[in-house]
């Protein structure tokens, strides 16, 4: 440790050169001791590896939902022996225990946790209303949403990853507050394919018993170009295996199946066109996927993003046309949408509620 | 790469133990920084790593064509040269997309087809920053006020990745010359950088983040729904947040260029205690504001040629100002009223006689000028002027509305950080004076504990800073 040169300026530039040398040396406050570069490097390798040992279970974790490749190899071949470490000697317990002070779970799954209004907070949900389908009306599905009231609001969560999030915020401007409730429970970086980031067969459950929504929007698959994994961990079927398209179908089933068995009418959003075109054919085999589980249901219905948002010869483009006016209306990303995209894709949504489930247009905003 | 991760951590240790082995070696040395700032830039897009590179290429063009011209018109033809070169990334980047589509739009509403090619582009990240570092060492070589320095230097200084991607905006004159003087490793004040680091990363990870994803997201995403409470806490809290993440950066950013033995320029002042607009903009990204008065504000006359070029001046200056913050109609009228918020400012102490400096005067103007600036930010923040103005007029008729956002945590939260704009800085260079006699290992322990909290009150992932997007 050495006693500097010393000033009293808080914002202190460099000094002249060390008369012993043709060093220059930072100035610092009054009375401020400084350190040799050796001995900084040495409690920068403290504090990053203490902090390693203190949190490595939490690593591990984020580890371990890494995209699989060489990166997440490395990682938990790095911290897998720091966590037992930590596990040996109590520190994990300790940890936990901070954590849970600070009001953090320690073993909360990675893509994070859904938070649902308490159930006793909610009136009963109403029941659906089969009727039959309309001669004229191909698009009409066989059963009606109930009419909401401002005592019994109509619930309608939106799920999904990131451009479910995106989508959630401009559906609930669609709908009238005093009439519609809408939980907005996108996850970035989730999907169906990666259960140990984010078990969404799990959240959906618990939206279900939770909020009963009325209405489950879903928007999902962008992230899932990834082998399917447990909730556990396990490789369930890889990347371009046979077993790969069987296994995702039998998720989208499942996780469809989930909300209409609770009662719920789903609209189900496909993929949109993105920018990359190597992407095109495994989003187009999810779409596919998506409108085969979904039309033949009932109570769920398909909203194509694809076309929508495609030139009139299948191209992907940022702008939107409308009065010879254009719009931009996809992110520079080239996969997510503007505000402005966002709401095209809210106002598809609801117009296909209503015209498939019959929502009354009094539940729309002015 | 982004300051809080743990690949920005190895990648900081490693390039510690560089910079100061090589530090008695120049030209190894400033290979060696050069060499990692470029890969600290090519971690989001190795694509735009040439952007850099030709940026710092024309620049140094440009002043070395400024040199060697004694006569006035083509000193002045080069210096223009080589800003054109400079910032035509960033106007084709940042600018093209957005007015190529304003100009299409307003000819088709007077039945015109301009033809104009419609384009989308990834913004490289720091072209701003690293484009008006240029454009202040083309202008300072021109006012004589840098030397043309070395091709390595020029390189080194506009990509030493402290300040790469958010700033400080660091002039010539501050940085060059210590580039050329060793450091002296005995002495490296790390209390002070740690300090720095830790508040940075507490106020951006913890804070910056808590608040925009409970309270401003939620509001500013559907304002339409939200009362009058939430609307009102969303302004506050959204100044809390833009001050956390950039001033939280720019700390963590001065922090670790201090660890490397480099002093940079102070951004923030406590800019929330400003007595009128001109006084917070003393106080806030002073860096940036210092620029704009320098290479713009007094190249437009400055207040040398009367009060209303003066005032027009002003009102340039700040629209521009706006517009670099993002091609959008909400950065520019944020910086029209920025501008007229400082021109009527101007007018007043110009006109009228000072009011007498009472505490209910002061914390008067203090809060007044709080609010203004709030107000400007939720148009800064608003995805379109529509949105900020349905959020504004929650203001007025969403008074039915219970709020769903304010929690005593989020009072509680503003509060503190809002106030301790007005904590003197004794207590904390106090608190770096003792820490500065820790040893090492002491020192080391103190960090992890302060890293592991910081990671559990944070959330999972952190957002990118704000201010990456300019």
């Amino acid at each position: 440790m050495t006693r500097s040169n010393t000033t009293d300026d808080p914002n202190p530039t460099l000094e002249h050169p060390d008369p012993r040398g043709d060093e220059a040396r930072a100035a610092v406050p009054h009375g401020r001791e400084t350190m040799p570069a050796g001995r900084v490097l040495i409690a920068m390798l403290v504090a990053l590896l203490v902090w390693g040992l203190l949190y490595a279970p939490s690593l591990k974790r984020s580890s371990e939902a890494q995209p699989l490749g060489t990166r997440r190899t490395v990682s938990l071949w790095v911290l897998r022996p720091v966590a037992a470490i930590a596990d040996a000697v109590a520190l994990t317990s300790v940890t936990d225990g901070v954590m849970r002070a600070f009001g953090r779970d320690p073993n909360a799954a990675p893509g994070g946790t859904i938070d649902v209004p308490e159930p006793e907070e909610l009136p009963t949900v109403g029941p659906s209303v089969s009727v039959a389908p309309e001669p004229e009306g191909p698009v009409t599905k066989d059963s009606k949403i109930r009419r909401p009231t401002p005592t019994n609001e109509l619930r309608v969560v939106v799920v999904g990853d990131s451009l479910a999030a995106g989508l959630g915020v401009y559906l609930e401007r669609e709908f009238r507050p005093q009439l519609v409730r809408l939980s907005r429970q996108g996850r970035i970086s989730t999907g169906l394919s990666r259960l140990d980031y984010f078990d969404w067969m799990t959240a959906m459950r618990q939206i279900e018993n939770g909020f009963e929504p009325d209405l489950v929007v879903v928007m999902i698959g962008d992230n899932d170009n990834q082998s399917l994994q447990s909730p556990g961990g396990k490789t369930v079927a890889e990347i371009g295996s046979f077993e790969w398209p069987k296994g995702y179908e039998a998720r989208v089933e499942e996780f469809s199946r989930i909300a209409v068995d609770g009662g719920a009418h789903v609209a189900w959003v496909g993929l949109p066109i993105v920018q990359r075109k190597e992407r095109w054919d495994v989003m187009q085999r999810q779409n596919d996927i998506f409108e085969r589980v979904v039309i033949p249901e009932p109570n769920a219905l398909y909203v194509d993003t694809w076309d929508r948002f495609s030139t009139r010869d299948g191209q992907y483009t940022p702008f939107h046309w409308q009065d010879g006016k254009a719009e931009v209306i996809r992110a520079a990303d080239g996969l997510h949408f503007t505000p402005r995209g966002y709401e095209l894709v809210a106002e598809a949504v609801t117009e296909a509620v209503v015209d498939q489930f019959r929502l009354t247009p009094k539940a729309l905003a002015d | 790469m982004l300051f809080p991760t743990i690949d920005f951590a190895i990648f900081f240790a490693l390039v510690f133990l560089g910079h100061w082995l090589l530090n008695p070696k120049p030209l190894p040395w400033k290979l060696f920084m050069i060499g990692a700032s470029y890969v600290f830039y090519a971690w989001w897009d190795v694509h735009f790593v040439w952007l850099l590179a030709g940026v710092s290429g024309a620049s140094q063009v440009g002043a070395l064509a400024i040199s060697r011209h004694s006569d006035e018109m083509r000193r002045r033809i080069a210096m223009a040269g080589g800003i054109a070169l400079t910032i035509a990334p960033l106007l084709y980047f940042k600018y093209y997309g957005f007015f190529s589509l304003n100009l299409t739009n307003t000819a088709s509403s007077l039945g015109l087809n301009l033809g104009l090619p419609l384009v989308q582009l990834i913004l490289p990240v720091g072209i701003s920053f690293f484009t008006f570092m240029a454009i202040s060492y083309i202008v300072d070589v021109y006012r004589g006020n840098t030397h043309v320095a070395s091709w390595i230097d020029v390189f080194l200084y506009l990509s030493f990745f402290p300040h790469l991607v958010a700033g400080p905006i660091v002039r010539p004159d501050e940085l060059i010359p210590q580039l050329d003087v060793r450091r002296d490793p005995r002495h490296v004040d790390i209390a002070g950088a740690s300090w720095l680091i830790f508040g940075g990363l507490f106020k951006k990870v913890v804070v910056s983040s808590f608040l925009a994803s409970t309270v401003v997201d939620p509001v500013f995403g559907d304002p339409s729904s939200h009362s009058a409470i939430d609307a009102a806490f969303a302004m506050v809290a959204y100044a809390v947040v833009i001050y956390t993440d950039f001033s939280g950066y720019t700390d963590i950013a001065i922090g670790l260029a201090r660890l490397l033995g480099f002093q940079f320029p102070q951004n923030f002042d406590r800019p929330y205690s400003a007595r009128s607009l001109q006084d917070f903009w003393r106080r806030w990204h002073m860096t940036l504001s210092r620029w704009l008065r320098d290479y713009l504000y007094i190249p437009l006359g400055g207040s040398k040629r009367g009060d209303v070029r003066m005032y027009v001046n002003i009102v340039v200056t700040m629209v521009l100002g706006g517009l670099w913050h993002g091609a959008a109609w909400t950065f520019v009228f944020w910086g029209l009223y920025h501008g007229i918020g400082q021109a009527v400012g101007a007018w007043k102490r110009a006109h009228l006689p000072p009011r007498p400096e009472t505490p209910m005067v002061v914390w008067g103007q203090r809060l007044s000028t709080f609010a203004l600036v709030c107000v400007g930010w939720t148009f800064f923040r608003a995805d379109s002027m529509g949105t900020a103005l349905t959020l504004l007029g929650r203001l007025v008729v969403g008074w039915a509305t219970p709020t769903e956002v304010v929690t005593p945590l989020v009072v509680g939260t503003i509060a503190l950080m809002l106030s301790l704009q007005y904590v003197p800085r004794g207590p904390a260079l106090v608190m770096q004076e003792r820490m500065s006699r820790w040893r090492p290992v002491p020192m080391g322990l103190a960090g992890a504990a302060a890293l592991f909290v910081i990671a559990t009150l944070g959330p999972q992932g952190v957002a990118p800073f704000i201010y990456f997007q300019f």
